[in-house]
């Protein structure tokens, strides 16, 4: 607090801190930390520099003939080291603000600019018409310019953000037309194929070469449109099924409106929650959980009851219907 | 303290009314001085002294009174142990004016209990 009441004392007008700054600082150390010091001081500031400072009370006078009078305020310039305070607080308040828009994390309502940086709302102004002269330029704007935010699963998903080229978070019949197109440009190795890693998965470097198999199996099995892409299911979305890529898509279009919603897109909770409970606990990647490998896990309740039938282990269909149970008890 | 100016009493001298009435602050300040040379911790211990601990003066305001009472040449500075401890004595002019703002607020005093027994 001591520090406080000398920073106070430091901000009063020279000529009144030099004259009674020590007295005052002395009356604070004898008097003890106290509040009420703290609350005069920062007081006496106020009155010091607003009722107090001489250049407050400048005014234009009348002098007997009428004419008025003004003073020039040349000589009360202030200092630069007074300035220079001023300086450093603006520059830092201007960076924080700047600081504060460039990074806004999800505040929207901190964006200054656009919603959507790229691409811009403005419209290629194509023609093939001849210019007219009163009219040098065409300048086309979006209709709805504002997009809802993307998908994160949209983002997670390369092949869906790929599809998604207007990043509308729907996927329509003329991207699904040219999902051939984009999924060639995930291929970044130019093998012809996209694994499951082109396709989004980032396991583990340090993961069981065993268990990175496992996982990509299971990757491209629980995402639907994965699913739907690898007809074959080997892991893998092979050359002829990267051709065959919108005839795939169109099989998930449950309402046959001739689009793909993320509603039509997102996996099953349950097939995902049990292939991630068999990734985690069928240490062997057989296929199944045995007694042993679940004794003792987080999920033991849910394991016994999924083996109903008392045969010493646990398929991902009996965890999948097992987890539908719990969520639907009535059913 | 009492915050109307008052104009009846005629026996203030023209050179001294422009003084009065004083601030509380002021007021008791000059009353601390009257007694004995203070410095400016000396002058708040008198002032909550006199006041019952009723009126409590901080440094800011202290020594803000103080440098205007020293400009109008009411207080002086007479010695110092230091920048820490000056000590301060009222001056010749500063007694006259704390006589004047004294008959003051007797004639103040005397003209409310003359109305207060009218009620």
């Amino acid at each position: 607090m001591r520090w406080c009441y000398i920073l106070l004392l430091r901000l009063h007008p020279r000529a009144f801190r030099q004259r009674f700054g020590d007295e005052m600082l002395a009356i604070f150390d004898q008097q003890g930390e106290n509040v009420s010091l703290m609350a005069d001081a920062t007081l006496s500031l106020a009155r010091q520099w607003i009722v107090r400072q001489p250049s407050f009370a400048f005014s234009p006078t009348t002098a007997p003939d009428g004419v008025p009078l003004f003073y020039s305020a040349e000589a009360e310039i202030p200092r630069f080291s007074a300035l220079m305070p001023g300086v450093l607080i603006t520059l830092l308040a201007f960076g924080m603000i700047c600081f504060v828009i460039g990074h806004r994390w999800r505040h929207t309502h901190l964006l200054v600019g656009s919603h959507h940086p790229s691409p811009s709302h403005l419209l290629g102004a194509h023609t093939d018409a001849q210019p007219v002269s009163d009219l040098p330029a065409e300048v086309k704007v979006q209709p709805y310019p504002f997009h809802p935010p993307r998908s994160a699963y949209f983002r997670f998903l390369l092949v869906l953000g790929a599809f998604d080229v207007d990043q509308d978070n729907v996927i329509s019949a003329e991207e699904i037309d040219n999902a051939p197109a984009a999924l060639w440009r995930l291929d970044k190795n130019h093998d012809g194929m996209l694994s499951a890693e082109e396709c989004g998965l980032k396991p583990d470097p340090n993961l069981d070469p065993l268990k990175l198999g496992s996982g990509r199996l299971t990757f491209m099995r629980v995402h639907p449109v994965l699913a739907a892409l690898d007809a074959n299911h080997d892991g893998v979305i092979s050359e002829s099924e990267i051709r065959n890529a919108a005839a795939a898509l169109r099989t998930l279009d449950a309402n046959h409106d001739g689009k793909l919603t993320e509603r039509e897109l997102l996996p099953d909770q349950s097939i995902a929650m049990a292939a991630g409970i068999m990734e985690m606990l069928d240490k062997n990647g057989d296929g199944r959980i045995t007694r042993d490998e679940r004794r003792g896990s987080f999920a033991a309740e849910l394991l016994d009851r999924a083996d109903r039938d008392g045969k010493g282990y646990v398929t991902e269909e009996d965890l999948v219907i097992a987890i539908r149970s719990t969520a639907r008890p009535d059913k | 303290m009492l915050g109307f100016r008052y104009n009846g009493s005629r026996a203030i001298k023209d050179n001294l009314s422009s003084f009065v009435p004083l601030s509380p602050a002021a007021l008791h300040i000059l009353l601390a001085l009257a007694g004995e040379d203070m410095h400016g911790y000396g002058i708040m211990q008198e002032v909550t002294r006199q006041s019952e601990g009723v009126y409590k003066l901080g440094p800011g305001t202290l020594y803000d009174n103080l440098q205007r009472l020293m400009d109008q040449g009411m207080v002086t500075e007479i010695s110092s142990d230091g920048p820490r401890r000056r000590t301060y004595r009222l001056s010749p002019l500063g007694r006259k004016v704390l006589s004047t703002e004294i008959s003051r607020l007797e004639g103040v005093v005397r003209e409310a209990r003359v109305h207060l027994r009218r009620v």
